[in-house]
């Protein structure tokens, strides 16, 4: 008996126990308390923080072949799961602002610099092409795209990549807004848009068309991304397939969302997360989107000059395409500069056109490195 | 991290063996100087694509947005339409209230009208007046005038306004 309480014991968790598995035990509770209490992108991170706590208990192998969270994981190995957050993501926005008002696409544009920007500063701290390339996307301000380019060109640093990128995001509102006040005089601040014009259903209809084939042709490494995108929005603007509309909004995102966020969460095991390039790559994250920030105003600066004081440098931090986290802060700060001024469906612009420019800046970047 | 020089690009093989992506003869050395070039030209592909891409959509949308400016306009407005700034026929009094013309309605009653047309409006403008007045209770004036508030921006503030308040998440304050 005493012999089988031994192997009971040595079979047991404990006896594999690490201080790297108890730290990641414990980032994970840290990452799990400011999901639910702080509610920093709870629908994200409450799931990454499960996926880490499940991945560092030992001798429970939930990713290793044949278990539950390997098969799991195809999902993001295959490159399957973010085109299909990004379907949802597709039935859930209004393109309206950015149909009404296309320069803003020029906004979302230049607030991609912080991808390429942090893409310089790994190579420079030693990182390989590929692996540049995927903690520079973290610029982009976008879960999907960052995990979708990261699963094809560093799978290795996936989990640090996707714990950065969706903490980064939930801490727009505290990152922006000194970047956007140093940026700008409060004059331009208090800039007061004029009104964005009605935007026909056909127009709604033929954007997504329009979009898919121009970036598909022209990137075609991007089309999934995209391509899925668009066909969600087309979904529901085309007004006759509700059904699919509401059941890519809802089920199939929620589902996704959760195999996606608790798999990533998985990979990141104390041995390849507690590692110095863990922390290259936090520090890299935010200088990904504070560049982007800083891209996306000083673009909006120069469109506040050429035309003559008609928008607001602020909405153009909204290029990052954290949507609509990015759209409110800019909301925000220029009702603090005028607070007659709103600023928020001027901002979703640049803010979902950031989304299209993000998935694009990973289809250049899929097609050199892959 | 890896520290070995390494081709700075592999692309895939297409039919005819052209790469169209593939930086030839660029290698990342190992010195962060010998990296600075080829991340640099990198960068200038990359967001030159981007916005290459986003500029050439900026066109094609305006370039459908003006056309369907022209579309909308096919259709002329008669010699009678009235402007934008509505007066609308009083709508019929609930109960046995008389219509006074000199009411002015509260200000709380004056909806605003963002409407796509003048036909479309003054239809818009008659159903809000006979919405008002099956709402209201016998005995309360009937609105006998919706006009169009003269700030365009009162739909972008309301549209705002209900974003924000049915926000999920919350701004740290400070």
């Amino acid at each position: 008996m005493l012999e089988q309480l031994q192997a009971i014991i040595e079979g047991s968790a404990f006896a594999e126990l690490t201080l790297g598995h108890v730290l990641m035990i414990a980032v994970s509770c840290v990452l799990l308390y400011l999901a639910i209490v702080k509610k920093f992108e709870p629908l994200l991170l409450t799931p990454i923080g499960f996926g880490m706590l499940l991945a560092n208990i030992p001798v429970a192998g939930l990713m290793e072949q044949g278990n539950l969270l390997y098969w799991l994981y195809q999902g993001v190995k295959l490159g399957i799961y973010p085109p299909l957050i990004f379907l949802g993501v597709g039935a859930m926005t209004d393109f309206g602002p950015l149909i009404a008002n296309p320069k803003t696409f020029l906004l979302g544009a230049a607030a991609q610099l912080g991808i390429f920007t942090t893409f310089m500063g790994a190579l420079f701290l030693g990182f390989s092409g590929p692996q540049a390339a995927s903690i520079g996307i973290i610029g982009g301000a976008d879960g999907p795209t960052a995990i979708f380019l990261t699963s094809k060109l560093a799978p290795d640093l996936l989990g640090p990549i996707a714990v950065a990128a969706y903490s980064y995001m939930a801490l727009v509102p505290i990152i922006q807004p000194p970047i956007m006040m140093a940026l700008t005089t409060a004059k331009e601040r208090a800039v007061v848009m004029e009104q964005l014009r009605p935007v026909t259903k056909r127009e709604k209809i033929v954007f997504p068309i329009i979009v898919t084939i121009a970036c598909g042709l022209i990137i075609p490494q991007a089309l999934s991304l995209v391509g899925m995108l668009m066909l969600g929005n087309l979904l529901r603007e085309s007004g006759s397939v509700d059904r699919l509309s509401k059941t890519a909004q809802n089920e199939l995102m929620n589902i996704v969302t959760i195999f996606l966020a608790l798999t990533v969460g998985a990979t990141t095991k104390a041995e390849t997360f507690l590692t110095p390039q863990t922390l290259g790559i936090i520090v890299l994250g935010l200088l990904a989107f504070g560049v982007g920030t800083a891209g996306g105003v000083l673009l909006g600066k120069l469109m506040y000059r050429l035309s003559g004081g008609k928008v607001n440098p602020l909405i153009g931090s909204a290029g990052v395409s954290a949507v609509p986290m990015a759209a409110r802060v800019s909301q925000v700060v220029g009702q603090k500069a005028n607070p007659r001024n709103f600023l928020l469906m001027h901002a979703m612009g640049p803010n979902v056109a950031g989304v299209i420019g993000s998935a694009v800046a990973a289809g250049v970047l899929l097609a050199i490195f892959q | 991290m890896s520290r070995s020089p390494e081709p700075m690009a592999v692309g895939r093989e297409r039919r005819h063996n052209v790469v169209p992506w593939q930086l030839a003869g660029l290698v990342l050395g190992n010195t962060p100087q010998e990296r600075i070039i080829p991340g640099l030209q990198v960068t200038v592909i990359g967001m030159g694509v981007v916005f290459a891409v986003l500029i050439l959509l900026y066109f094609i949308l305006t370039l459908v947005g003006k056309f369907g400016a022209r579309q909308a306009e096919a259709p002329s407005t008669g010699p009678g339409t009235p402007a934008p700034s509505m007066a609308v026929a009083p709508a019929q009094p609930v109960g046995s209230a008389e219509v006074s013309t000199a009411t002015a309605l509260p200000e709380a009653l004056i909806q605003p009208v963002v409407a796509a047309d003048d036909r479309s409006a003054e239809q818009l403008a008659a159903v809000i007046a006979a919405a008002i007045a099956a709402a209201t209770p016998d005995g309360t004036p009937p609105p006998h005038q919706v006009q169009r508030r003269q700030s365009a921006q009162l739909g972008w503030a309301m549209a705002g306004r209900i974003a924000l308040h049915t926000a999920r998440e919350t701004l740290p304050r400070g």
